[in-house]
């Protein structure tokens, strides 16, 4: 989605903008002709963004991630924010994107998002950025980047999606407890991510290893001794 | 990181036990130890209390919000505490660890409508302060104005309630069976709540600031239009606080300087009669570079019923003129001390430990200049705070609470100050209050 130019995008976000509302107002009834309508496009034209009307709905939510990527460039001191802070400002950044057109998102996200089959092209933009911000990430401890696999980034895609999820059903003031609950998670998942106890266990195995000359030439402890190594 | 805002009862309340849990293991020790026969030395005494101090610091901090404030509040203020305890709760309250930069961005949003980056010029993502209901972050608005922006923490009014109920449990431990704390948690609630409202706090210090603007002290100004009940906005002052003040090692007449401008914005307000500020502690004051006193946070703000500030203020004339059974009765009438007590003898020892606490109290009016930088005073008040017979039992007016924290809180930073202040201007306006009260 990246390779969009800024005036496609414009258009896609525009005619997503329009469906949305037509969506939420005409109790999940629309046509494309009510688009054209409101938009200086012919159907015709839309075709060339969309292919059918569900891939517009969907496109709503993808562009909450490309949103959320220029969103980013404007914090002039987003380097500095640390793992959880950059976890935080993404789940805060999508609440207060979907609150412009909440009862869109309370109406669609389970069945479209949450418990829909296949992957959605949402989610795996969610994993990309979740992926970015760790990759990027300085003080994450050796061990923790073993963990830094596929099967964790959609385990973190998917906990975000559950986030999500409870700031739909927030009914508390200004939906601070979800923002709470986020506060808390992000701060656990660095806490996980920059602890180096594991790291020094490895190390002291390592010397253990070394010096009683037992022969560890297996691929798992070649992995973990060259990661330590790097670091 | 200071990520964890612990919200929830059960959270709190956590906090509260392993802090309980972790003192009480420590007393233990020190039990078992005394109890073999080894003896504790001065230093170990004070090593003692500061590791428990810390202990308690770590685990007061992550509770933020009213938690601190009441513990200050019930606490420190009535000077109960060890020295080292009262320091780092004193450290609490303007140096607790920030929220994280995305929360604190995302509540701008919640309550300004949009982001920092777009309400401001400039907006400076690390805090410059940090305390227990907020903390406050400094920016430049589009017209080029510098401010300070507040952030009050998520769900801090939402705690008031659990954790007063909390402090109560934990307080009727160390109080005496029966004695009645409600009328003492009441106000501290009130005020709390105040605290917590922020656009209050904005009409306050518009209050204040057509009070005090004269160029003698600076107060901020209220931008309401960039405020909601909880982000507020007001014009930066540039200062620096006692310990920076105190690190640059300043003259004694700069030390005089800053004192009379304190001992005097304090009895400027009282001659007054309307607001007090009520939150005397070092990090509300700023030393600006001009000479001018920089008043800040206007959040705990009094206004005491004249019944009571009558009487308290006659408590300093009839200290200074020894009137012994004038002094016990306006006592009686402040609650200090019981016309029926359960034990007259301890009654009685009670009575002259506050009379001589109230004659040293008195000592700064005696004669025309005093000197807080006296070794002397300092260490009878902070001993008349230490040590007095009747510990387990709440004494006096409610009003009391906040009263002891401003005169506490000022002779606190005159004494940490050293400062030689002139009196006698002030005892012109004690005289001259208590006159127009009296007519």
């Amino acid at each position: 989605m990246e390779d969009l130019n800024f005036e496609t995008l414009q258009t896609k976000l525009e005619i997503t903008g329009i469906a949305v509302d037509l969506y939420v107002e005409q109790d999940g009834e629309f046509s494309l002709s009510q688009i054209s309508k409101e938009i200086d496009l012919s159907v015709a034209e839309i075709f060339d963004y969309f292919p059918n009307k569900q891939a517009i709905l969907d496109f709503y939510y993808t562009s909450l991630v490309i949103r959320y990527r220029l969103m980013i460039d404007e914090i002039e001191d987003f380097e500095t924010y640390s793992l959880s802070e950059k976890l935080s400002n993404f789940v805060f950044a999508s609440f207060d994107m979907m609150s412009e057109k909440q009862a869109f998102v309370e109406q669609t996200f389970k069945r479209r998002i949450r418990c829909s089959y296949g992957k959605k092209e949402y989610s795996k933009k969610v994993e990309e950025v979740l992926r970015s911000f760790f990759n990027e990430d300085p003080g994450i401890s050796s061990s923790g980047t073993l963990l830094l696999n596929e099967l964790f980034f959609q385990l973190l895609a998917k906990k975000y999606l559950y986030l999500v999820s409870y700031w739909i059903n927030d009914d508390s003031e200004g939906k601070e407890r979800t923002m709470e609950l986020t506060d808390k998670v992000t701060a656990l998942i660095q806490e996980v991510m920059y602890n180096s106890v594991a790291d020094k266990g490895f190390d002291l195995l390592k010397f253990l290893l070394s010096n009683t000359k037992i022969n560890c030439s297996n691929p798992i402890w070649d992995k973990i001794s060259s990661k330590i190594e790097i670091r | 990181m200071s990520e964890d805002f612990p919200s929830t009862k059960f959270d709190r309340g956590k906090i509260f036990a392993k802090t309980g849990l972790k003192l009480g293991t420590n007393y233990a020790k020190r039990y078992l130890k005394k109890s073999v026969g080894k003896s504790e030395s001065k230093d170990e005494t004070r090593e003692f209390h500061s590791a428990n101090a810390k202990q308690v610091f770590n685990e007061f901090t992550k509770l933020r919000g009213t938690a601190l404030k009441i513990a200050q509040s019930l606490s420190m203020d009535q000077g109960m505490l060890p020295d080292e305890f009262a320091d780092v709760m004193s450290q609490a309250q303007y140096s607790v660890p920030p929220i994280n930069k995305a929360l604190a961005r995302s509540l701008i949003k919640k309550e300004l409508g949009d982001y920092p980056e777009n309400v401001f010029q400039s907006f400076s993502s690390e805090a410059i302060a940090a305390a227990s209901i907020g903390q406050v972050h400094r920016a430049t608005l589009k017209s080029g104005e510098e401010v300070a922006v507040k952030i009050q923490y998520p769900n801090v009014r939402n705690t008031i309630e659990s954790d007063l109920g909390l402090a109560k449990t934990l307080l009727k431990r160390f109080i005496k069976k029966g004695a009645d704390l409600d009328e003492y948690f009441d106000e501290v609630k009130k005020t709390l709540l105040e605290e917590t409202d922020y656009r209050q706090e904005g009409e306050y210090i518009e209050h204040f600031h057509d009070r005090f603007s004269d160029g003698k002290y600076v107060t901020p100004t209220w931008y309401e239009g960039l405020s909601t009940q909880k982000v507020l906005t007001m014009s930066f002052i540039k200062g620096r606080h006692l310990k920076e003040f105190l690190s640059e090692n300043p003259s004694q007449d700069e030390r005089n300087h800053f004192g009379q401008l304190l001992w005097d914005f304090f009895h400027d307000q009282v001659e007054q009669r309307n607001f007090i500020h009520a939150d005397t502690h070092p990090g509300n004051f700023l030393f600006m570079e001009e000479g001018s006193l920089g008043v800040i946070d206007f959040g705990c703000v009094k206004k005491f019923p004249e019944s009571f500030t009558r009487k308290y203020m006659q408590l300093l004339p009839t200290h200074l003129e020894q009137d012994e059974d004038e002094i016990r009765r306006l006592y009686m009438e402040l609650g200090i001390i019981k016309s029926d007590p359960d034990d007259p003898k301890k009654e009685e020892e009670f009575f002259s430990f506050c009379k001589n606490y109230g004659n040293t109290f008195a000592k700064p009016y005696k004669a025309d200049e005093f000197d807080f930088g006296d070794p002397g005073f300092k260490k009878k008040i902070n001993s008349f705070a230490k040590q007095p017979p009747i510990m387990n039992e709440p004494r006096g007016n409610k009003n009391f609470i906040y009263s002891t924290k401003v005169h506490l809180g000022l002779y606190s930073l005159l004494m940490k100050l050293e400062a030689r202040v002139d009196t006698r201007r002030s005892k012109e306006i004690t005289g001259k209050v208590l006159g127009e009260m009296e007519n």
